[in-house]
């Protein structure tokens, strides 16, 4: 695979171009990747509004019924529900870890087992997460896609 | 294989013969219509059995720490259940020597669930870390 970079200044926003001979599992991940890379979140901070994108997203977490968005450095909130977030994020690398909160997998560092038929999640900055008995079989469904 | 074993033919062995044991116990009912002593004390076994998985549940609401925890607050929790129904169906005779083994072989079962679970949780974590890394190879 050959990799061609071009810095034009005309252009307004980043654009990415695949050529391909024929469409394999391969391309197919890499678009995917790109797609989230390309995914937004909206989220409030202190009556800001701000974009953040899906990649910089540790997990998102319902709180008496506020939903808030995790990244590295920050918590934004949202307006979504818990559910219609898990509906949208579907075919991304977010998914239900227990009733009130998602997982980015992309920030999982790694996970360790735990009483009651839990897991641990471990994320990459330090944090840790548990993950219900119900939804381990979803973690590692999306882990397996 | 010791994974297939561990994780397929123990819970297969252990769902089929109680499914067997119980369907001979009814059919026996049904069609004999005697009390065979053999079927009465699978029948017990088996609400035994229901009530210490109701009892399981209720004390899996409870944010145990360790394993170690776990274990023992279960293992105390339903140690009277155990023995009610040994004295109460006569698994055992009402004497020292016999309550003590009862006790002993009742922290053995339950330690041996809890190491059976522990270790199987163990390899689904190990499992899961392996499938990052390999997804991670994939997309990063």
């Amino acid at each position: 695979m050959r990799l061609l970079l071009q810095h034009r200044k005309e252009l307004q926003e980043t654009e990415i171009e695949i050529r391909y001979p024929n469409m394999t599992e391969r391309i197919t991940r890499l678009i995917q990747h790109i797609r989230q890379y390309d995914f937004m979140l909206e989220g409030f901070k202190d009556d800001k509004v701000y974009q953040i994108p899906l990649d910089q997203v540790c997990y998102i977490e319902t709180i008496d019924r506020k939903t808030f968005i995790y990244s590295d450095r920050n918590i934004y909130e949202t307006k979504k529900t818990i559910q219609v977030m898990e509906s949208e994020l579907m075919e991304t690398t977010i998914v239900r870890i227990s009733k009130s909160q998602l997982l980015n997998i992309t920030a999982v560092n790694n996970v360790k087992s735990y009483p009651n038929h839990r897991l641990m999640v471990e994320l990459n900055n330090g944090e840790h997460l548990l993950v219900s008995r119900k939804y381990i079989t979803d973690l590692k469904e999306k882990i397996r896609r | 294989m010791v994974h297939k074993v561990l994780k397929t033919y123990i819970p297969s062995i252990s769902m089929c013969f109680t499914v067997i044991i119980l369907l001979a116990g009814i059919i026996n009912l049904v069609t004999e219509g005697s009390k065979n002593l053999f079927i009465g004390f699978a029948f017990e076994v088996a609400g035994y059995l229901i009530l210490t998985c109701i009892l399981d549940e209720l004390i899996g609401r409870i944010n145990f720490k360790t394993y170690l925890g776990h274990f023992f607050a279960e293992a105390a929790l339903m140690y009277p259940v155990n023995l009610f129904f040994a004295v109460k169906f006569k698994w055992i005779g009402i004497n020292t020597g016999s309550i003590i083994l009862c006790s002993i072989v009742y922290f053995f079962i339950m330690a041996g669930i809890h190491f059976y679970f522990y270790y199987m949780e163990k390899s689904s974590a190990e499992e899961i870390n392996r499938l990052l890394e390999d997804w991670r190879d994939r997309n990063v």
